[in-house]
């Protein structure tokens, strides 16, 4: 039995006819596993059972839609999983299909993106960006849950350097599904720093696989921040190709409630002389759920990797949870490979500190929360967008989580 | 101001403090002293309300009311101040907002406006010339890579900006050498006011050539064992605490 085959078959057949590209390959890619159950390794702590059975109508392209921007600067939008043309400002290429290749998905969610996706943006840096690029994928609920599929794609050539901000925000309320894809290369010499901003609706699932490749000295920063979304999972798949690349992942989150955030990653070294560096900071209060998976593959030849992942969650109530998985796979005798996790309460003995000064304990909280995500935060070079993120930890504080 | 009336406590099912009676009137500086493990901190921390300390008899009263009813934030605005033997370390807090955040709660509590920015930022400059501290300082996150004796100067402009009724030093001079000893005493005794009462807790007698107390009390095993003025402290140091603690015995 696969999940949640036959009605996506059912939506996939619907605009099949419209679609771009050879599409069938994708979706006997997708069919032949459907949704993965817990029983997969990569997925045991994240269950999509529940997803899988809602029913969701293909997105639909809205061209009328307004979004909300952080900054006025240079821009892609996304309304739906579609390009939205007349409030991009950055000359973009579209994707157009699959070639042909789908079966070599191993993430059956990504083949059911390569077969359904109607769109996606193709974002060529060639030369320096002053300015941070802001992407917004905006996804309308309407009255029926839309599942957004889109395809986007960053290459960073030689010499090219940028930094993108991908949002992720819901426009109103209600219930869809976003399973989208962003592929980053970096090409030799190249620099990107990537920042996602995942703002989406209280009842939104999301679902985002970011399979990155760096070429020899490309320097790659991605750093994720989760506050939305009943349940979501960033993934991304690192290939380090190049000698001397540079990588680092960073993430911070906020959850609460009944919320499940869920950050994957996987980075294989495969070149000599590279460094990864993976911290992801979490604060969970309610019944929320974090997980929290990180592999590292140093392969074979890959001799001199500096590879370090830290995973560390602040338990805010008595039924939050945080699972944390990491994994060090090590086929090469001279590398520097670490990992570390922890989870624990708030800090008592600065709490008591802070509230002998008269420091209310609601307040006192809060000024620890804020000062354990700051470390990510704090990094974010432009100002709008540092506050953005403050004032989705100002939210979260203000909630009761 | 302070009446603590036969008190006794205890940290996890252990007796610590086991009957400490002391009054300490508006204007006065008392000295506790005595060893290590006389329980000279437990009692700083069950005045301030730390949690896990256990008041098993006895009661504080402060201005008359129950001390130890309240809630730790709630005795700092009564007026309370707790200078602690070591500052924790907040990595991410820095050093101005803490300071900014303490004092809003603290003017709020007493029907004040709060401080702007701008405001702030001049009673800080102004009180932190006075103790040695730097912009540096205060730019850090709060009491983080700061040394020993950065730390208790520290300590010593929060009790200049709070202006507590109350303010309870403890170990203030452990970790200090005698230059930083001597600032430390002059923003203490600056502060040395007719309404204000201070207890200072300490190991040696050194810090109370500085800060001359109106009354030395001497605890061990969880009592006060003896009280007297100020020659009292010099006593101390002479003949140490094992004459006293055999006398008392």
């Amino acid at each position: 039995m696969t999940l949640g085959v036959d009605s996506y078959r059912e939506a996939f057949e619907s605009i099949r006819a419209s679609l771009p590209g050879e599409r069938d390959a994708a979706f006997d890619a997708f069919a032949a596993k459907g949704f993965p159950t817990n029983r997969v390794e990569a997925w045991k702590y994240t269950s999509l059972r529940p997803l899988a059975r809602q029913r969701f109508r293909p997105a639909e392209p809205d061209m009328e839609a307004a979004v909300p921007l952080l900054g006025d600067g240079p821009r892609i939008v996304l309304v739906n999983g579609f390009l939205r043309e007349d409030l991009t400002t950055v000359p973009v290429g579209r994707w157009a299909g699959p070639n042909g290749r789908a079966d070599a998905e191993e993430e059956p969610l990504v083949a059911l993106n390569a077969a359904m996706a109607g769109d996606g943006y193709v974002l060529t840096i060639g030369d320096a960006w002053e300015k941070p690029i802001e992407i917004v994928h905006a996804t309308a609920p309407g009255r029926t849950g839309p599942v957004a599929q889109s395809r986007n794609r960053i290459v960073v050539g030689p010499g090219g350097e940028a930094h993108v901000v991908e949002r992720h925000v819901g426009l109103g309320s209600g219930a869809y599904f976003v399973n989208g894809v962003t592929g980053i290369e970096v090409a030799a010499g190249g620099r990107l720093r990537h920042t996602k901003l995942q703002e989406e609706g209280a009842d939104a699932h999301h679902l985002w696989f970011m399979p990155a490749r760096l070429g020899p000295d490309a320097v790659l920063e991605s750093t994720v921040f989760t506050f939305g979304a009943r349940l979501s999972r960033n993934q991304i798949e690192a290939d380090i190709l190049g000698e001397g690349a540079e990588l680092s992942l960073k993430g911070a989150y906020a959850v609460a409630g009944r919320q499940l955030a869920d950050h994957t990653s996987r980075i294989e070294h495969r070149a000599a002389g590279a460094t990864s560096r993976q911290v992801y900071k979490g604060a969970i209060g309610g019944q929320a759920r974090g997980v929290f998976q990180g592999h590292i593959i140093v392969a074979e030849g890959a001799q001199k990797t500096d590879g370090h992942q830290l995973n560390r969650a602040l338990l805010l109530s008595g039924r939050a949870e945080i699972d944390a998985k990491p994994v060090l796979e090590i086929y090469a005798d001279d590398v520097q490979c670490s990992h570390g996790a922890t989870a624990g309460d708030i800090d008592g003995d600065a709490l008591f500190y802070l509230r002998t000064r008269g420091i209310p304990a609601d307040t006192a909280r809060g000024l620890l929360v804020r000062a354990f995500l700051s470390e990510i935060s704090e990094e974010l070079p432009e100002d709008a967008l540092r506050r953005a993120v403050e004032e989705r930890i100002d939210a979260f504080l203000e909630a009761g989580a | 101001m302070l009446e603590i009336r036969d008190l006794h406590a205890s940290v996890e099912d252990q007796a610590i403090l086991n009957g400490v009676s002391l009054s300490v009137g508006p204007g006065e500086v008392h000295a506790v002293m005595g060893p290590n493990g006389s329980g000279k901190s437990t009692l700083s921390y069950v005045l301030s309300g730390r949690e896990g300390y256990e008041v098993d008899r006895g009661e504080v009263l402060y201005d008359g009311r129950d001390l130890l009813e309240l809630e730790p934030e709630e005795r700092a605005a009564a007026g309370l101040f707790l200078a602690f033997q070591y500052p924790v370390e907040i990595p991410g807090v820095g050093t101005m907002t803490f300071l900014r955040t303490a004092l809003n709660a603290l003017r709020r509590g007493r029907g004040e406006d709060e401080l702007d920015a701008m405001q702030f930022l001049r009673v800080v400059r102004q009180k932190a010339r006075a103790l040695g501290i730097g912009d540096d300082m205060l730019k850090r996150a709060l009491n983080v890579g700061f040394s020993g004796g950065e730390k208790k100067r520290n300590e010593m402009l929060q009790l200049a900006i709070l202006e507590p009724r109350l303010a309870i030093l403890d170990e203030t001079d452990s970790g200090l050498d005698i230059d930083a000893l001597k600032v430390v005493a002059e923003g203490v005794n600056a502060l040395r006011s007719p309404d204000r009462a201070m207890l200072i807790i300490t190991h040696y007698q050194r810090l109370l050539d500085h800060i001359v107390p109106d009354r030395v009390h001497v605890l061990a095993k969880g009592r006060i064992l003896r009280s007297g003025g100020s020659e009292l402290a010099r006593e101390l140091e002479a003949k140490g605490y094992a004459e006293i603690l055999s006398e008392a015995a």
